[in-house]
């Protein structure tokens, strides 16, 4: 057996180890590099010589940025919560403790891996989560603040949706994209399981474009959640199966696109 | 519970362990390798199951397993509600009824997607489940959710296609508000008990995930073709 023969066995043997590390170790190679999958070594020393043009304009690395400022967001939402004294009921803390704990794990996560890569990190926002006084409530009433977080909540869903297709060139942040927003997707479904508890007509997942349940600019959160189509097919009734219209567009969480996603976070930004 | 649980797990374990054992098989043999002459090894060509149902290769194998990942989700959900345990309440109905359409929905575009390429409905085993028992029908439900975002996830890491890709990571994270439903419902505040120190989903690799969900069938399930890792 060639030392090559070994390497190509243990490769195959031991997936989560060997890729994770190989993979990303990988991109430290082609970070910066628009057409990576594609770029001969010619084209890649050219682009090098361009490094610092092309990282703007790189996929991957604007993807990754895009999900660190959600999660900046996210974090931060959370973070203010849990200073406000008698805001989340003792029962309900330790839950959104473990939230806060995995945003600010995401925020780690992609932090390291932007420095990693010699790009640029974006600098950590301060939040306004009252929007100037429009949500003056959000951190003084339980029922406010769970309105907005499971609105954050979905709508981050759907922007990391989005985002796992700018990664599609690279298997391991693209995975890496898809573990955090089913994570993401758990939390969703927490916050609004604790709605409901309260008395609100929710369920655990989006039923059309929630028209009912948030106000204003936060409707962002659900525009076009109300799809019924998936693979070019009406999934309302498919195949004969008894699917209500509010069941067909439950089943899916709908990518938001980064103009939006950017549209639905500005407004909390103070700088 | 208990006992359906430690069932299950043992289940996963046994997977995880055999991937371990020939983790360390394989460094034996690297070891051993490098005292050896060089011989040319040879890539073996994998050999089907007689009998067994092929998923196929590439992303349509792939999509196969979500498809079989649906049936079973869709399947459990409909056999739970037509034989409902003593004492079910109404949430649990309206909870079971939402997933279970849900599911339907999953599984039927898979189908009409994948066509002539689809595999057949397969027929369950639900010998590891009483549906007459409360408590076993719970952890099951928790225990298939995990799995099939696990599951789910894990393919989307190894799918190729866009529009693939899309409707799969579209589709996981519903599955993921499921099992995080069902955590909270069996044990508030467990709903994302098992995501890792980076707050990350454990994904599975589909070859290994197949391993746990073929038992929730009575034909033999062959994925050897399905893309790795």
């Amino acid at each position: 057996m060639k030392l090559t023969d070994i390497l190509n066995e243990v490769s195959k043997a031991s997936p989560e180890v060997f890729e994770n590390k190989a993979d990303r170790r990988d991109i430290l190679k082609n970070f910066g590099l628009k057409i990576a999958a594609v770029a001969t070594p010619f084209a890649v020393s050219s682009l090098w010589a361009n490094k610092a043009q092309a990282k703007t304009t790189d996929v991957l690395a604007e993807a990754i940025v895009y999900v660190l400022k959600l999660g900046y967001m996210q974090a931060d939402f959370y973070r203010q919560a849990l200073m406000v004294p008698g805001l989340i009921p003792a029962s309900d803390v330790s839950a959104f403790e473990k939230i806060k704990k995995d945003k600010d794990a995401h925020v780690a996560y992609w932090i390291f891996y932007l420095n990693a890569t010699n790009n640029a990190v974006p600098k950590k926002n301060l939040f306004d989560f009252s929007v100037k006084g429009a949500i003056s409530k959000v951190f003084t009433d339980y029922n406010t603040f769970l309105s907005l977080a499971h609105a954050i909540e979905d709508a981050g869903v759907r922007m990391y949706l989005d985002s796992t297709k700018n990664l599609l060139t690279n298997k391991a942040f693209r995975i890496d994209a898809i573990n955090i927003a089913t994570t993401n997707a758990r939390h969703a479904a927490h916050v609004r399981m604790l709605r409901r508890n309260l008395g609100v007509n929710m369920m655990p997942w989006v039923t059309g474009t929630e028209a009912n349940s948030i106000i204003g600019e936060i409707r962002k959160a659900y525009q076009i959640e109300d799809n019924t189509k998936q693979l070019n097919q009406t999934t309302v009734g498919i195949n004969g199966f008894d699917i209500s219209a509010s069941a067909a567009t439950e089943a899916f969480d709908e990518p938001m696109l980064e103009v939006d996603g950017l549209q639905f976070i500005n407004p909390f930004i103070t700088n | 519970m208990k006992e359906v649980r430690t069932q299950d797990q043992i289940a996963q374990e046994t997977a995880s362990l055999s991937r371990r054992k020939f983790l360390n098989y394989a460094g034996a043999i690297a070891g051993a390798g490098i005292l050896m002459a060089s011989c040319k090894k040879e890539e073996d060509a994998p050999v089907p199951e007689e009998g067994a149902i092929e998923l196929g290769s590439s992303d349509t194998g792939l999509l196969n397993y979500a498809y079989l990942l649906q049936q079973l989700e869709a399947a459990f959900y409909t056999d739970v509600l037509k034989n409902p345990y003593p004492g079910m309440t109404n949430t649990d109905k309206g909870i079971f009824t939402a997933i279970r359409d849900h599911e339907i929905v999953h599984r039927e575009v898979l189908k009409n997607y994948l066509g002539p390429d689809a595999i057949p409905t397969l027929e369950n085993d639900w010998s590891s489940i009483d549906f007459s028992l409360k408590d076993s029908v719970w952890a099951k439900a928790k225990f298939i959710e995990e799995v099939v975002v696990a599951g789910l996830n894990g393919i989307c890491k190894v799918i190729t296609s866009e529009t693939h890709l899309v409707y799969l990571s579209k589709m996981t994270v519903v599955d993921a508000r499921h099992s995080a439903t069902i955590n909270d419902l069996i044990t508030p505040g467990t709903f994302a008990e098992k995501t890792d120190n980076d707050g990350k989903e454990v994904s599975q690799d589909p070859h290994s995930s197949l391993d746990i969900t073929r038992k929730f069938f009575k034909k033999a399930i062959s994925g050897i073709y399905l893309p790795k890792y």
